[in-house]
């Protein structure tokens, strides 16, 4: 197995600059990858693209291929690939199978390397607010509140919480691997802002790549659309914007925060829908993993643990977690967002029987 | 309505008017004021008119002077649109702002110098009655401010600066009495404009100290004894919460303040119980406290006093609203007849509401019948107690009455 230093930067981070600049320094066009000498770059690409889809986070960083420039060159092109695909899930699965393998790597390195490094990507690429100091153990960098704030206030861990850290005229210190955590989310974003500027650029592919694309899209886990049978259950149209909001991203793929999680499964129950269906939603995330989603709906359904089932939580519960939205000036003054659902409700089910008695009538009349 | 008779609301008006019109060049225009939304209280209604703009501090003076408010406020945030309902406003940003009311100090005061009073017939409850005995009138709370309020204030102002500069490191800090019984403070270095809801909330947890782990500060208090971490207790020399823990522990076993801060009878109950030891501690301790030799009861105990001893009473809702109004910078409180008054850091050790906030001139004197005070100072002047009878005071000081509801200006003859 490799490790860290016998590896060049650039292979293991190719997403920096020189890896980049290595890959342009050909000139290859996608048209190229039609030629039979660059299919192991071909392969590699797909490789990585359905080892993302099959491993996820637990993909083993070091299996990597034995010449440098294949590594290199395959890492622009898988993105190509995963644009053209064009499904949202492999975007984020890609993407969060990428970092959290450079997350590994840089875990790896020897202190010095992994200090430079992480300086290269906080402050150089990411021109993140970060210093390396003299700092009481186990700290080693510093960054700006402001800079953490933004990437740590979504965590719900307590020990990411500002009061539980040492905080010295604006700047919070960290450890290395807290860093490294942090820079992963940036990662992410750039990596699937990759993708996106990809999605836009690429528009015909050659023949060996529209071969490498349907591929992919073979392996592709069936998903199944179990967000019909939640929209009979519980009917959308009458949630309130707070559960709307979460739900829209759930099912884009953005992580929530564990209450938002615990708000959305609990109402979700509240309103009828299986244990099953809850999880499937969960299921269509890129850092999904079964066990777990079902694990924690069951708790809230009072099938585990205490045994009792979970009420939503009320309106101020979830203003104070910051996840009203517009303070309930949309709601009409409920307490909880059951009572917004089931007033809504009634006049969603009137509105569908005056459709069904005056089949003739137009949409509009019923809203 | 807010005053005691229309008659008041009247007076009240015509005296704010002339102070405008003669000294609105006062009046603080807040930073890019093209991107405020501003908002006003009338004095005719109780309804806040919202969703104002001025693209210029002149326009913003006219308005002042021909519209008189009774109360009037600018956002905190910058929107590109700031006339425009809120959901098309478009939002760019925000100061970050603090208040600090005495209202919520929970002040021991507060008991003997607010009370409740009948509008119709000037009859004083207490604040336990909510309609009046004779006439079944709603009562109307009446809250004064005295000293012991205001410097209970400036204390927590004090408090919440230490945070905002040693531990945050804001460099742009602008403080203003609010007008009445509190202060607001804002901050606003240009990065902290983009911050939304869920880091400003960051910020209130790590000011009042919400949600933090004494295990974290090296305080091992939830475990058995025997479990208790001892390395790294914190020290007065730390940085941040663990420096204020251990310097509040200290002041409150030394000072002998931790009775007046513990209110639990169970928590009373230990404090008596370990008396002895505590009294020994205030002897022993000088800078550095010998952890090890206190009991983890205890030791709960005065994490927990110690919390509250050093974490500044904010309102937290303010603070995490983006879309926050706050009142204009020197201009006329209608709560009180005083200047919402922007202050000096250097000065707020010093600044005397009832000195420095008065604006309207003392020269002038108004008949009223006071209903009921407390003896107090305004202005180097000592006031004694009055109660339902009809004296002849300075302007400001008669508009501060009538402004809390404790005067009328009617039936004076
Ligand atoms: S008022 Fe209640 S139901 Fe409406 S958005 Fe806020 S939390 Fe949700
Ligand atoms: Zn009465
Ligand atoms: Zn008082």
């Amino acid at each position: 197995m490799a490790t860290a230093s016998s590896i060049p930067v650039k292979v293991k981070y190719p997403f920096l600059p020189e890896a980049r600049e290595e890959y342009r320094s050909r000139g290859f066009t996608l048209k190229d990858f039609d030629d039979p000498s660059l299919k192991p770059i071909v392969d590699r690409a797909v490789e990585r693209v359905i080892n993302a889809i099959k491993f996820g986070e637990n993909l083993d960083p070091w299996k990597i291929s034995e010449d440098d420039f294949t590594e290199i060159a395959s890492f622009p092109l898988a993105v190509v690939l995963v644009a053209k695909v064009g499904d949202n899930f492999l975007k984020k699965r890609f993407a969060l199978t990428e970092v959290s393998m450079i997350q590994k790597r840089l875990m790896n390195e020897r202190e010095e390397d992994r200090v430079k490094l992480i300086l290269e990507i906080a402050k150089n690429f990411f021109k993140m607010d970060v210093e390396y100091g003299e700092l009481p153990p186990p700290y080693t960098f510093t960054i700006g509140l402001v800079d953490y704030l933004k990437l740590a206030s979504k965590f719900n861990d307590p020990a990411w919480k500002l009061v539980n850290r040492i905080v010295v005229k604006g700047r919070v210190y960290v450890e290395d691997r807290e860093l490294i955590r942090l820079i992963r989310d940036k990662l992410e974003e750039h990596v699937i802002k990759n993708i996106e500027e990809a999605e836009k650029e690429v528009t015909v592919l050659p023949k060996t790549l529209e071969e490498a694309v349907r591929i992919i899209k073979n392996n592709l886990p069936e998903r199944k659309i179990e967000e019909e049978s939640i929209q009979m259950v519980s009917r959308p149209e009458a949630w309130p914007p707070c559960i709307k909001t979460i739900y829209a991203k759930l099912v884009s793929g953005e992580s929530v925060s564990h209450f938002a999680n615990f708000m959305m499964a609990s109402f979700l129950l509240n309103t009828g829908v299986s244990i099953e269906d809850i999880v499937s939603i969960y299921s269509q995330r890129s850092d999904f993993n079964v066990r777990i989603a079902r694990y924690q709906v069951e708790h809230i359904a009072g099938m585990r643990g205490s045994r009792t089932k979970y009420i939503t939580p009320s309106c101020s519960k979830i203003r104070t977690n910051g996840l009203c939205i517009e303070n309930g000036r949309l709601c009409g003054n409920v307490k909880n967002p059951m009572t917004y659902y089931k007033r809504r409700l009634r006049e969603v089910i009137k509105s569908d029987k005056d459709k069904d008695e005056f089949p003739g009538k137009r949409r509009e009349a019923s809203s | 309505m807010v005053f005691l008779t229309q008659k008041d609301a009247k007076f009240v008006e015509a005296v704010f008017r002339e102070y405008y019109n003669k000294n609105v060049d006062k009046v603080y225009t807040p930073e890019k004021i093209d991107e405020r939304e501003f908002g006003y209280f009338p004095f005719s209604e109780k309804i806040m008119v919202r969703h104002l703009y001025f693209d210029t501090e002149e326009k913003l003076k006219d308005f002042l002077k021909k519209v008189v408010p009774l109360h009037v406020y600018h956002s905190a945030a910058f929107y590109r649109y700031p006339s425009a309902p809120m959901e098309e406003k478009e939002w760019l940003g925000a100061d970050l702002i603090f208040d600090i009311d005495a209202d919520h100090l929970r002040t021991r005061c507060r008991r003997e110098h607010d009370f409740k009073i009948c509008p119709e017939c000037l009859d004083v409850y207490g604040r336990e009655y909510e309609r009046c005995i004779k006439c079944n009138s709603q009562l109307i709370e009446v809250e004064w401010v005295c000293e012991l309020c205001h410097e209970a204030a400036k204390e927590e102002v004090y408090k919440l600066l230490d945070f905002l500069e040693t531990d945050l490191g804001f460099q742009k800090i602008k403080i203003s009495f609010s007008g009445n019984r509190g202060y607001h403070v804002v901050v606003t270095d240009e990065n902290i404009r983009e911050l939304g809801q869920l880091e400003r909330k960051e910020i209130v947890d790590y000011i009042t100290g919400t949600g933090i782990l004494f295990e974290y500060l090296g305080l091992n208090i939830e475990s058995k004894k025997k479990m208790r971490i001892t390395r790294n207790w914190p020290e007065v020399t730390d940085p941040g919460w663990r420096s204020r823990i251990a310097k509040s522990i200290v002041k409150l076993v030394i000072g002998g303040e931790l009775e007046e801060i513990i209110e639990l009878p169970g928590e009373k109950k230990i404090i008596e119980k370990y008396s002895d030891i505590l009294r020994e501690f205030s002897e022993k301790w000088s800078e550095e406290i010998v952890w090890d030799s206190i009991p983890t009861p205890l030791l709960k105990i005065l994490g927990k006093a110690a919390l509250e001893y050093s974490s500044a009473k904010i309102d937290v809702v303010v603070t995490s609203d983006i879309h926050r109004l706050i009142r204009l910078g020197n201009t006329l409180n209608g709560k009180s007849g005083l200047i919402a008054k922007i202050i000096d850091i250097d000065e707020l050790e010093i600044f005397d509401p009832f000195y420095d906030a008065v604006a309207l001139p003392m020269d002038r004197e108004v008949k009223i019948r006071v209903v009921k005070t407390p003896r107090f100072k305004f202005s180097g002047i000592e006031f004694p107690e009055y109660r339902n009878e009809v004296v002849k005071l300075p302007l400001p000081v008669a508009v501060l009455l009538i402004s809390k509801n404790m005067a009328t200006i009617s039936n004076v003859s």
